[in-house]
């Protein structure tokens, strides 16, 4: 713009407006915001079939709506853009009831509380002054349903779209805190108010003497290969509020530090179980394996950037936001969804497939994605999703007759885990070894494991389980040589003879009697759960 | 000969004001084209409401404020060649947002030139 036109535009201005005439009336009108307050699980697809429809009454009549209605019969200022954004967020976080919202100065109402569709309308008195820089709100939040052995401390964030927010961390047993009201002299924004599920990470000695204290964003606060440094070498991770020890800082090539827990506790628990469903056979090639790979509950990320978890080893690959990592989250997902939701869901972590193949392979679910919606944004990289760009895209999915799973695969591409890096933040090392202990989690990674056993004894004639073992490897990528292998998987199978179980000798053929179908047979497994595959089982095996 | 009263005159100013933000809107859309989208009237709205949280209530100061944020987007008042000016209470609000005006034209002036990073936060 030139300074001439700027000149021009002031000299019509001065022509056509004068200073006589005030706009008392737009002073004098009252503001109203809206507030939507929400838990980071994101709305999963099936909850979002019966809204995933053209016909914008359906969606309406679908989910009750108290807040929109009450701020469209309110009498004061209207605008349509927090409007519209309530709506999209009711599809991207789960709305919460119960938060108490105080202390904004000039409400009509001293305390505001959020209703059935987690909205609230915060309406001030005409000529409110909300030019201070800073406006602390008191939050009360309503009592949380502890999950057993998960921490129960939280974080507020109070935020508008596509800005960071302000934040506060509820210790264990609080229910208050205070945080800065975000662009108070803005009436235009929705106002976002997540309560999420949090923690706390120390790195501390071997005697127990914390060295460190990890503070700021614990999905950004990264440990491993590439960004560690020397100082927190053999530092222990914990998570100080369940007293819960994830692993310790080790060195890899000499100059990158990253975690490493082997998971042999989990081991012990996979090798008791399961006798009833798999052959002795595979048994023996699954303590071959954990003694390899690691337990369920293993997780490293000292080897490379990006987290490597649970029996396999699975990993995001370079240049991918997939890999068999996305596809064994993606079973659980599929196959687990309380287990998923209480070690993944809940912390705002979801999963994107299109499709299941007919037949098992490391690739079985088609375009799998997996993505976490964050509480505001955006984020300095890794984490650069935007909420403001997402609520976009979601708004204007939802004005189409898109499918279910189209909105829902909006939503995960609007937030979904750029690189493989995004998989070794503190937070997710803990929530991967946390899982790897929960037995739908560890059933979840035997079946997965018993599937590829299958793929990878079906090239062999008549293998035994030496050969059936170093198949199955070879098939992970491993890259170990034979005789190491030998020594690994030997001192697995030793510790589960020495934990009283029977396994036959490596080098006897392998003989797979006892092995339930649906832990043989991907097909099987997906017809037996009512799951369709592409091509379709045929119709004798379909389950009606 | 034709009188105006002072109820004829309160009269007339009801009524403007009753048609402002369709005028202001006409405004924007005939000087600022390039500006006008769908979204204008509700921008402007915007603007105008936040311009009142400056204080600035007369017309002529309201548009002014609006035309800056059309131009240099709606927080522009959070700039510090902006806020420092819209803050001063040494000076009455139409004559803060004048200056502001006038910062806005200097700082036109001056860029691409090496005098813009030297007076980038010179009110």
């Amino acid at each position: 713009m030139t300074p001439e036109r700027l000149r021009a535009i002031q000299d019509a201005l001065v022509r056509e407006f004068t200073t006589d005439c005030t706009l008392q009336s737009c002073q004098s009108t009252q503001r109203a915001d809206l507030v939507y307050s929400h838990v980071p699980a994101a709305v999963d697809a099936t909850g979002l079939a019966p809204l995933a429809q053209s016909d914008v009454d359906a969606r309406v009549d679908a989910w009750v709506w108290p807040t929109p209605t009450a701020y469209e019969q309110g009498a004061h200022q209207h605008a349509t853009a927090p409007y519209r954004d309530f709506i999209a967020a009711r599809f991207v976080w789960q709305e919460l009831a119960g938060v108490r919202i105080a202390g904004l100065p000039h409400t009509v109402t001293p305390t505001a509380v959020t209703a059935a569709d987690g909205g609230a309308v915060l309406v001030f008195q005409p000529n409110t002054d909300l030019a201070a820089q800073t406006i602390p709100v008191t939050i009360t939040l309503p009592q949380q349903l502890a999950v057993a052995g998960y921490p129960s401390v939280r974080r507020v964030c109070l935020s508008v779209p596509g800005q960071p927010g302000n934040h506060a961390d509820l210790a264990d047993g609080v229910a208050e805190c205070s945080v800065a009201y975000p662009s108070p002299r803005d009436r235009a924004p929705l106002r976002l108010l997540s309560v999420m599920p949090w923690f706390q990470f120390e790195l501390r000695d071997g005697d127990g003497t914390v060295t460190e204290r990890i503070t700021g964003d614990l999905w950004r606060e990264r440990i491993g290969f590439g960004t560690t440094l020397v100082a927190r070498w053999r530092k222990w991770l914990w998570e100080t509020t369940t007293n819960t020890r994830i692993g310790q800082i080790l060195r890899y090539g000499g100059t990158h530090y990253g975690i490493q827990h082997l998971g042999e506790d989990g081991a012990t628990t996979v090798r008791a179980n399961y006798a009833d469903t798999l052959s002795a056979s595979r048994r023996l090639v699954i303590a071959g394996v954990l003694g390899v790979e690691g337990g369920p509950n293993a997780v490293a990320s000292h080897d490379g950037p990006k987290l490597s978890w649970g029996m396999n080893q699975w990993i995001t690959p370079p240049d991918s936001t997939t890999g068999e990592f996305a596809q064994i989250v993606a079973y659980i997902y599929d196959f687990f969804p309380a287990a998923f939701d209480r070690c993944f869901g809940r912390y705002g972590i979801g999963v994107t497939f299109t499709g299941r193949a007919r037949t098992w392979s490391a690739a079985a679910y088609r375009n799998v994605g997996l993505f976490r919606v964050p509480c505001c944004g955006p984020g300095a990289a890794p984490h650069s999703t935007d909420v403001r760009v997402a609520l976009d895209e979601l708004r204007r999915a939802l004005g189409t007759p898109a499918a279910a799973t189209q909105l829902h695969a909006t939503l995960a591409r609007g937030f979904r885990l750029l690189t493989r890096t995004d998989t070794i933040s503190c937070a997710m090392i803990y929530l991967f070894f946390k899982a790897g202990s929960e037995p739908d989690i560890q059933r979840a990674q035997v079946e997965w494991t018993s599937f590829r056993i299958s793929a990878a004894i079906a090239r062999l004639q008549a293998p035994t389980h030496d050969a059936a073992l170093g198949a199955f490897l070879r098939s992970l990528g491993s890259n170990i040589d034979d005789a190491t292998r030998l020594q690994k998987a030997t001192a697995s199978i030793n510790a589960g003879r020495a934990e009283g179980h029977s396994y036959p000798a490596l080098n006897a053929r392998f003989n797979d009697a006892g092995t339930a179908a649906a832990w043989r047979d991907w097909a099987t497994r997906c017809d037996e759960a009512g799951k369709e595959t592409v091509p379709a089982a045929p119709p004798a095996q379909r389950r009606t | 000969m034709l009188r105006v009263t002072q109820a004829a005159l309160a009269a007339w100013r009801e009524h403007l004001h009753g048609t402002y933000p369709a005028r202001l809107v006409a405004f924007l859309r005939q000087n600022l084209p390039e500006h006008d989208s769908e979204d204008l009237p509700e921008r402007s709205a915007e603007a105008s409401w936040r311009a009142g949280v400056w204080d600035l209530v007369d017309e002529q100061s309201v548009t002014t404020y609006v035309v800056l944020a059309t131009i240099h987007g709606p927080r522009f008042d959070e700039q510090p060649w902006a806020r420092e000016l819209l803050a001063d209470p040494r000076l009455a609000p139409p004559e803060r947002i004048r200056r502001v005006y006038e910062v806005a034209v200097r700082r036109a002036t001056v860029a691409g030139t090496p005098l813009a990073a030297k007076e980038r936060h010179d009110p």
